[in-house]
Order: C-alpha cells, then structure tokens, then sequence
C-alpha cells in the first residue's frame, strides 16, 4: 500500500510526463521446447526530468516484478524467485537526454536494470504524438545470462536465454 | 544543462528525499503479512499462515523470498519424480494386463513390489507439492495449473484405491469383480495423471 501511495504520489505530483496504464503494457515472451509463455504487467511509472521547454528528458521505466502476472501462479513464484524479486523488486529502463518528438523504429540507448545488474542496450523506439498524448510501441530482446539470471527448467529441458520484451505505452503530458 | 536545475527541479528533488526518508523502509522489507497471499487454500493456511503448523515448529525459512526458492526446489523435485512415476504407472498397467490376458502370474512379485515403490514416489511426490510454502499469489479464474490441481484429487483418491484393490485381486485370484474394479480405477488414475502431467506442458 505504501509502495502505491509512493508510486502514485510520484507520478502525480512530480510527472511532466506520466503513463495511462489503463492504455499500456509490458510484456514479456519466453520460448521452452514444449510452448511459450508469457506474461504482462500495466504497472509502469514513469520518472522524468525534462529541461524548461520539456524537449529534452531523462526517462525512467519502472516496473514491480510482483506486478508482473503470466497467469499461472506457479510460474510467477518461480519468477520472483530466479529474480530474486524481494532484493531486486523492479525493473527498470533509463533513458537519458531523449529528445521528444516523433520517432519510427528508430534505435535509443537505454540502461536496463534487472537482478541487480545493469546492461546498456539499444532499443528501436516508435512514438507517435497526438496533442498531447504520446504512444510509445518497441520490441527487443534481452538475455537471461547477460543479467545473471538462472535458466528455469521444466521437465529437465532449459527455456531459451533469449526472452522477447513489447512495450505498449500511452503517455500523457500534463503541462 | 543549466536550465534543467530550476527552481522546479530543485523542489522535486528535495520531495524525493523526503519521500524517501519516509518510505525506505517501507519499500525495502517486505514482512509476512505483505506477501502471504491472503485467498490461499486452506493446507497452506493450516501449514504455513502466519500461525500455521510450520512456523509455529519453527520450521519455515528466514524470509519469503527464501520460501519461494524452497517452493521452487521442491516443485522441481515434484516435477521429476512425477515424470519416473508416470513411466512406473505406465509399467504397472502392462504388468498387470499381461497378468490377467495370458493368466500369467509369474509377474506378480514384480507387479507388488513395483506397487509399493509407484505408491511411495507418488505419496512423496505428491507430499512435495502438499508440504511446499504458499504460491506468491492464487489469482482467480481458469489455468492450466488449476487444471493440473483438481486432476490431482481424482488421481490421489484413486492412488489410495488401488492397493486395497489390489490386495484383493491378488487375494481372490479367482474372483473377477475385485480385479475388473482394480483395472477400472487404474485405469481412471493413470488416465487422469497423464491428463494432469500433460497440462504441465500447457502455456
């Protein structure tokens, strides 16, 4: 509840920018031999600092991994622990000096934290702007190994190191 | 990069601290009663609520997140021992048609004392799941591994059915109503643990 209120209060009072989470997602794909899953989370807060004009801004993505729901119980137990999610309770992508304006597929450098490390990774951005409304879609791939993240098995057999990330935003500029 | 210090700036880091100082703690130690999932079943309550069994033995973990890596390690274990029970089962089925078909009771040793070692890897592997800490979370609604759960109360039932059955088939050789009650809850058992095992396999 207080982590919440802490979100809340932040997103609210302090976001020149912040997300409509009724309208956006994350979410996470991973391949086993046997199938694929995945999972999803609407719980994105987004912190910002902008310059005067609010054209450029450093960006920070945070999502509670407990947030995150595959819709298997079981699964999500396993993921806080190989995530270690009570150490490591987010996730997070920071953006530094982005520019706002209209992007198509275009490739930003981003720091992602997750498991307590942290990776640069570049990741295509699409954002399109309607007044003031922004929609943000990308697509990328991160690496279990690469975080230090342990490779669930189920029935003796690895998932693959790879897992496949969309994001899905609608952000809204309250200024 | 001056302008990105304005008085703006300057009023929303000091918020920060204070929140902050206020709410560390808050964020940083998750208790008990933040992460027990308040809808879970009733064994996991009586065994491990916040005054269950296990914590009143002294038994449970340091922390939850050392909870759910015991969960986790034993529903590996659970996993595995119920695939070699599957194959046990499967044997079993095989051994005890043979038996019946060519009326060949050479078998038999093999098929009881088989029994007794399907009987304990499943009671273990069934133990494993009973036993283990609560799930981070029961969400309502269909899946795959609610599927898997009620399977189990109709495979469990017919695993305490079927050594008393087969007591009695091995006991009245020539009776067939023992031995067509025994097959029809092996049957029964080993078609709803296969079911229950496949679902594992779902998304």
């Amino acid at each position: 509840m207080k982590q919440f209120l802490f979100i809340l209060s932040f997103n609210v009072l302090f976001g020149n920018y912040s997300i409509i989470q009724s309208d956006s997602k994350v979410e996470y794909i991973g391949i086993h031999p046997i199938h694929k899953f995945s999972g999803f989370s609407s719980s994105i807060t987004l912190f910002n600092i902008c310059d005067e004009k609010d054209n450029f801004c450093d960006l920070t993505f945070k999502i509670p991994i407990m947030s995150l729901n595959s819709g298997n119980d079981n699964r999500d137990s396993n993921m806080l622990n190989y995530l270690n999610a009570f150490r490591y309770p987010e996730i997070t992508l920071k953006i530094k000096n982005f520019h706002i304006k209209e992007y198509r597929d275009e490739s930003i450098l981003s720091e992602v934290y997750i498991h307590g490390i942290q990776k640069e990774i570049k990741i295509p951005i699409t954002l399109g702007i309607d007044d003031k409304q922004y929609k943000v879609s990308s697509s990328f791939d991160i690496q279990l190994d690469d975080f230090n993240i342990p490779i669930p098995k189920l029935l003796f057999i690895p998932i693959s190191n790879t897992i496949k990330i969309s994001v899905e935003l609608l952000i809204e500029n309250e200024n | 990069m001056a302008s990105i210090w304005s008085r703006r700036i300057v009023l929303k880091l000091l918020y920060i601290f204070i929140i902050s100082f206020s709410f560390a703690n808050g964020l940083n130690s998750y208790t008990l009663q933040d992460s027990l999932p308040v809808n879970m079943p009733l064994s996991k309550k009586i065994l491990w609520g916040e005054k269950g069994i296990v914590r009143k033995l002294n038994l449970a973990p340091q922390s939850r997140s050392e909870e759910l890596h015991l969960r986790s390690k034993m529903l590996q274990l659970h996993q595995k021992l119920g695939l070699l029970n599957l194959g046990l089962m499967g044997y079993q089925m095989y051994l005890g048609s043979e038996m019946y078909e060519k009326n060949n009771r050479e078998n038999s040793k093999t098929h009881k004392y088989i029994g007794y070692s399907t009987f304990s890897i499943y009671m273990t592997t069934a133990g494993l799941q009973f036993f283990s800490p609560p799930a981070f979370r029961y969400s309502e609604g269909y899946s795959s591994i609610k599927l898997h759960k009620y399977l189990s109360y109709i495979h469990f039932t017919g695993m305490i059915l079927i050594p008393i059955t087969g007591y009695y088939t091995a006991n009245y050789p020539n009776d067939p109503k023992p031995y067509k009650l025994h097959r029809n809850i092996t049957s029964l058992t080993f078609g709803t643990y296969t079911l229950a095992f496949l679902t594992t396999l779902l998304p």
